[in-house]
């Protein structure tokens, strides 16, 4: 029998038994059915109206909630979400059970959803109450109407994409990859699970479309945006950019690129590991993957060794997971084109890793299936043209401490992250995300703004503009 | 015609033996087992030829701890298609290259193909050798449409430019110019050969003939061609892929809008620019490898030959290039089916299924390296 992914609307799963049904292929060639969407749910979607009049605490509150759920292994729908990123998207037991504690994580982390809040907005009070600022009262509004076009390669980038506008009490109509139709509806249904008839509940919808079948029901639905938040690759942006409301914000978490700067390391092993850590999280399909290291120093041989043990390493702690025809295809084309070119090979087991030691000129296309080319320089100045704005996002770099002789060159050619290798998943509290701080996109600004009464620091008296007007004394008053 | 290329003087005469296969032969003459023999003794050949003459594929040997001491043709080390888009790969001497050809380029970098003399005119004695598939034409009797740019005009895309060869062989009127079809001198030419009594042949992409199709459909033209016309495909539908037809509905359209008597005068033709050798379809539409060209499907992981009739990588070892080592392995996904008697057709039969579709973007990650370096 087919796993059936049902669709969520306004917190509610829909199971209309004559509900048009799609079959979607995986990745690993095993067949999902979803919903198709009718006019009817369209009409659901914009009849949606949640007064959400929660305060951030209640919202933190409730997400972790859910985020003891998640937190307890023995949770059915943890267990089932984990299979199902085995059985359907190939991941590994280990990959899967990994995803799963994150979302625990994320959820249960209170302090850094606040924190979050406070970093991007600048208080942690401003979507709840007026603040003071400047000779104003400052509130930031949900816009209402928050569209998710989600990517399948990185599971926690769709959940973080909805906790950021939940945390901000917007709505969310959550379009979810057809790399992934498992994740959102996990997650939505555990909030289903706790609180059925909560408004952050009563605030999500998931569902799926296909970019390439009949999109007018869709079209409708973008229409209805009041801000969308596009994941994905080239065409899955430009899809985003074509169908959103000229007027309307588009958050773009497009394609990336990502590498590693290794700068002559005492300790071999610790340098290793870091890079070997950010080259196989998500088997390299995550735009903060590394791709490409460059190593400064004289000690290259022994540092990829010691590459070559760590990424050893991770095949067994964290396995690759299912690789299809094609991606098999395209790692061995790539041994073979790199091979032809002259360049040092090193390959796993099974393709489980391949190292490439190649001149920074290298010809060479990349799989994306826990693959690297290294490169030997010396200094910094070799690695900068290959640091691109709009392209170049995370730089791991080890030792850590040389990050900060190397950061002010990275970020003026266009680094997006700096972090220590090893934690290019991570994203920091308080860190950018794609140039961005997106919860600032998640909400409107709305000022109060103080009446003529209210003297400014530069100027001590009333504003009588007419009075100005009328005695010609405007330039009195110009500090 | 010069068949032969005595290309050092003391070294090996470029085979008659392949010449005269491609050149004077039939496609049913052997067995299965005879173009086995003739493939594995063409092949060795050509290997040997490259292996001692072209020291960028000799080294790529040595890494494969391959030398020119091989017994099976199987041990013949192969490469990706892609390496022509980063390096200008030859054997032949800059002097002796007669032209770079490129890939029509769907996407991202084309392929740069060098080819002699020599190869240039075995590739068009392939295509002399596929049209014997098609009917057997004295000059004479036939005569063709060609829904392409003539030779001088083909940019040296190289689809375009092994189409063109066809004028080589038979009486040719082309209709394309700069990229645009003249659909009503098209028909005017086909109306003017079907009045002479000579059989036609049309030729073309398959979009331009569907286009075709869709001018004669809107115009109420009739054309009644019987038996007369034949229609031969080829390069694929390329960037009109949205709107491509399967071969089940194309066949189904043809047969209606020009009113064929049979289905088998529809064929199709594979080529690609790494590929000296163009693959006709026989009667029954299936597409046919020459004797000198060894094409085998390889597991995706391992590379090795997978058993005869599933799906693997298409590989294909050409003995009839002297310009470049023919050595490849491409993007191209596909089943070979090896074909003996009592079918009167023998031998191998490849069918391409797809292309690989993973080497440019997955997710959020950009995997296409010339992304890389954009400052410079």
């Amino acid at each position: 029998m087919i796993k059936y992914v049902p669709m969520i609307i306004g917190g509610v799963i829909q199971d209309d038994p004559d509900n048009e049904i799609r079959e979607l292929t995986l990745n690993n060639e095993r067949k999902v059915h979803l919903p198709i969407i009718d006019s009817s749910h369209v009409d659901k979607i914009i009849e949606i109206k949640v007064q959400n009049n929660l305060n951030l605490n209640q919202v933190v509150n409730f997400l972790y909630t859910v985020g003891q759920r998640w937190k307890s292994e023995e949770y059915s729908r943890r267990r089932t979400y984990i299979r199902d990123l085995k059985n359907f998207l190939g991941y590994s037991n280990e990959m899967a059970k990994l995803e799963a504690n994150w979302i625990a994580m994320l959820l249960c982390s209170k302090s850094a959803l606040y924190d979050i809040v406070k970093n991007d907005l600048g208080s942690l009070h401003i979507i709840d109450e007026w603040i003071p600022q400047g000779d104003c009262y400052v509130k930031a509004l949900p816009k209402g109407k928050s569209v998710h076009l989600l990517a399948g390669n990185v599971p926690l980038s769709g959940v973080t994409s909805i906790l950021r506008a939940i945390l901000t009490k917007n709505e969310c109509i959550i379009k979810t990859s057809a790399a992934d139709p498992f994740t959102a509806t996990a997650l939505i249904s555990s909030f289903i699970d706790v609180n059925a008839s909560h408004i952050i509940t009563r605030s999500m919808s998931v569902m799926y479309w296909a970019h390439s079948e009949d999109i007018s029901l869709p079209k409708i639905i973008m229409s209805q945006a009041d801000v969308v938040v596009a994941w994905g690759g080239d065409e899955a942006i430009k899809w985003a950019v074509k169908h959103t409301p000229y007027n309307i914000d588009i958050l773009k978490f497009g394609p990336k690129q990502s590498l590693s700067i290794v700068d002559n390391p005492e300790d071999m092993v610790l340098a290793a590991t870091g890079v070997a850590h950010d080259i196989c999280f998500y088997d390299q399909q995550a735009c903060f993957s590394t791709q490409n290291i460059y190593y400064i120093g004289n000690k290259l041989a022994l540092f990829i060794d010691e590459l070559e043990r760590q990424l050893t390493l991770y095949a067994k702690i964290l396995p690759k997971g299912f690789q299809n025809f094609d991606e098999k295809a395209a790692f061995s084309l790539t041994e073979k084109e790199c091979l032809f070119a002259g360049y040092d090979i090193r390959r796993g087991d099974n393709q489980s890793w391949l190292i490439i030691t190649s001149p920074l000129d290298s010809f060479g296309n990349q799989p994306l299936s826990r693959s690297v080319y290294v490169h030997h320089v010396s200094t910094l100045s070799e690695i900068l043209p290959f640091i691109n704005k709009n392209v170049t996002q995370t730089v791991s770099v080890t030792p850590w401490g040389s990050s900060f002789k190397f950061r002010d060159q990275l970020a003026e050619y266009g680094a997006e992250r700096i972090v220590e290798s090893g934690m290019n998943n991570v994203f920091r509290v308080g860190g950018a995300h794609d140039g961005m701080r997106p919860l600032q996109h998640l909400v409107n600004y709305v000022s109060q703004e103080r009446p003529s009464s209210h003297t400014t620091k530069d100027v001590a008296v009333e504003i009588e503009q007419t009075r100005y007007l009328q005695e010609d004394k405007f330039l009195v008053f110009v500090p | 015609m010069n068949t032969q290329c005595i290309v050092e003087e003391y070294q090996v005469i470029a085979s008659s033996e392949i010449d005269d296969l491609i050149f004077m032969s039939n496609p049913q003459e052997w067995t299965f087992e005879e173009q086995k023999e003739i493939q594995n003794k063409l092949i060795l050949e050509a290997f040997n030829y490259h292996y001692n003459r072209n020291e960028s594929y000799r080294k790529y040997c040595i890494t494969q701890h391959v030398n020119e001491n091989i017994t099976s043709i199987d041990d013949i080390p192969v490469f990706p298609t892609s390496v022509f888009k980063y390096m200008k790969l030859h054997t032949a001497s800059e002097d002796d290259i007669e032209n770079w050809y490129t890939s029509s380029g769907t996407s991202g970098m084309k392929s740069n193909i060098a080819r002699d003399r020599l190869s240039i005119e075995r590739l068009l004695g392939s295509v002399n050798f596929g049209m014997k598939y098609v009917g057997n034409w004295f000059e004479h009797e036939m005569e063709l449409v060609n829904l392409g740019p003539d030779r001088f005009n083909t940019n040296n895309i190289w689809f375009k430019y092994v189409m063109s060869l066809v004028e080589l062989l038979y009486p040719t009127e082309f209709t394309v110019n700069n990229d645009e079809i003249d659909l009503e001198k098209t028909m005017h030419h086909l109306f003017r050969i079907y009045n002479t009594k000579k059989d036609i042949c049309l030729i073309g992409p398959p979009y331009f003939i569907y286009l075709l199709c869709q001018y004669i459909n809107a115009n109420d033209i009739e054309f009644i061609a019987g038996n007369r016309l034949h229609i031969i495909t080829g390069g694929g539908w390329k960037l009109n892929q949205s709107e491509s037809l399967s071969r089940d509905d194309f066949n189904a359209m043809l047969m209606e809008v020009f009113h064929l008597n049979n289905i088998n005068q529809i064929r199709d033709t594979f080529n690609q620019v790494e590929l000296n050798t163009c693959f006709f379809e026989d009667e029954y539409q299936r597409k046919h490898v020459p004797p000198w060209v060894y094409a085998r499907a390889l597991d995706p992981e391992t590379l090795q030959p997978v058993i005869d009739g599933e799906q693997g990588l298409l590989s294909y070892m050409d003995a009839s290039s002297t310009g470049y080592p023919a050595f490849i392995v491409t993007d191209d996904i596909g089943i070979i089916h090896h074909v003996k008697s009592p079918d009167p057709y023998p031998g191998t039969k490849v069918e391409i299924i797809r292309r690989l579709n993973t080497r440019a973007q997955k997710g959020c990650a950009i995997s296409m390296i010339n992304t890389m370096k954009v400052n410079n």
